[in-house]
């Protein structure tokens, strides 16, 4: 009697350690294997004009940024007093940074491009047909350009 | 996919090149010949297609007039052309798509340009917006569209503001002539400027455009502007001419409001008086 369970019991034991979601020929995938693809950036930072500072998502740290610096959802920047920079998002959208002005660029999957924490921007659209811009504050979302909506 | 993605109808009063239902269209600031035929436009309707594409084939064809002859003038004529041809063949769908595509063409969009403050505690966004389509404004579930000039201050966890009522114009009335003697310099004044007060308003903005140099076809005089705490304008000496004026309110909390319908006044000259001289062996 003992022989003919056993057989049953292995293969349910056998099924309870693979991951779930997977079937038996699938192995679960480590990230070795299927690394994520490289970031692509949201914008770049042009046209600085005084002391104006980075921070990307990953880093504690402000550091001095640089002209057609990339930029990446989540980063920061600000701008001291008297400076100013120019964010170009990617499809040609510019957010001016004026001076005192704290940004960040709002993650892909959010309906908004930039977040204004601080201070004053001014924001263009040269084919506002084509091209949309959405930027929120923490009291308020401004959308500019062609609408878009999902359900 | 769950998920459905539309593109919205453009949200300004600028046309959909792609869209061939959008015949009327909003003044065109480079166009003024278009934004007059546009107020004489008729209501869209549906069942009124031919005249839709009719009228649409129409308006293309005055800004062709109007337009430079350059690439973009070209592209419109050939479009035009097309437009013509379905109409012919009855095809008054495509024949208004096509006489759309040459009049945005000929009218592309403004830039939109707008700026957003956020005070230094987070706690206030001032949005206002300068030039070209209109942009939304959401905060608290509700939504407001902001138009060329209009502003909104929106406090952190409180509803959208409704902007001020625009100020009702005094005086002058509506198309009076001042008579006045020319000042040295030849200038023409005073006038007073007076309106109601709105509710809110802690200033107002006045604009005062001449007109008559525009209507002789020479390069128009540059608008005068003034921002008031107080109800009316004295303005300075001006050349004769005709003029026109609109008042703004403006509150800190509620924004701007729309400008006040125009009112217009002229500025003439009082006659001139000849004292001649004339020698006694002069005269007959």
């Amino acid at each position: 009697m003992n022989g003919r369970r056993w057989p049953p019991l292995l293969f349910m034991v056998a099924l309870a350690t693979l991951p779930p979601g997977c079937t038996a020929d699938e192995k679960p995938r480590g990230p070795a294997e299927a690394p994520l693809p490289p970031p692509v950036p949201r914008a770049h930072l042009r046209g600085l004009s005084g002391d104006v500072q980075i921070k990307r998502a990953v880093a504690d740290e402000w550091s001095a940024a640089r002209d057609e610096l990339p930029l990446y959802e989540n980063d920061k920047v600000r701008t001291e007093s008297g400076a100013s920079a120019q964010v170009v998002f990617a499809n040609g959208s510019t957010v001016h940074l004026g001076g005192d002005s704290l940004v960040g660029i709002a993650e892909s999957k959010l309906r908004t491009d930039v977040t204004v924490l601080r201070g004053r921007v001014d924001a263009t659209l040269e084919k506002p047909a084509t091209q949309s811009l959405s930027v929120t504050t923490p009291s308020a979302t401004v959308r500019a350009g062609r609408k878009i909506e999902f359900q | 996919m769950k998920a459905a993605l539309w593109l919205s109808a453009w949200m300004g009063l600028t046309v959909v090149p792609s869209a061939p239902a959008v015949v009327e269209r909003g003044p065109s600031e480079g166009s003024p010949l278009l934004a007059a035929t546009t107020s004489a436009s008729p209501p869209k309707s549906p069942g009124a297609e031919p005249q839709t594409a009719r009228k649409a084939m129409e308006m293309s064809r005055a800004a062709l007039k109007a337009a430079p002859d350059d690439a973009r003038r070209r592209e419109a004529e050939v479009r035009l052309k097309d437009a013509e041809a379905h109409f012919r063949e009855a095809r008054y769908a495509d024949a208004l798509h096509k006489a759309d595509e040459a009049w945005a063409l000929l009218n592309p969009p403004q830039p939109s340009n707008f700026t957003v403050e956020v005070d230094h505690d987070g706690g206030t966004t001032t949005v206002t917006h300068r030039q070209g389509p209109p942009v939304t404004v959401e905060a608290q579930h509700a939504t407001r569209i902001l138009a060329r000039g209009e502003s909104v201050r929106v406090q952190q966890g409180t509803v959208l503001p409704e902007p001020p009522t625009a100020p009702q114009p005094l005086q002058p009335t509506d198309k009076f002539r001042f008579t006045l003697k020319p000042t040295a310099a030849g200038l023409l004044g005073p006038v007073t400027l007076t309106w109601a007060s709105v509710e809110g308003a802690t200033r107002y903005e006045v604009e005062v455009v001449p007109e008559a140099a525009a209507e002789a076809g020479a390069e128009p005089a540059a608008p005068m502007r003034a921002v008031m705490g107080a109800r009316q304008w004295a303005l300075p000496a001006l050349p004769a001419g005709r003029y026109r004026w609109t008042v703004t309110a403006v509150s800190p909390d509620q924004g701007r409001s729309v400008p006040s319908a125009p009112r217009r006044f002229e500025l003439a000259a009082d006659a001139l008086e000849l004292n001649v001289k004339v020698k006694d062996g002069w005269q007959k």
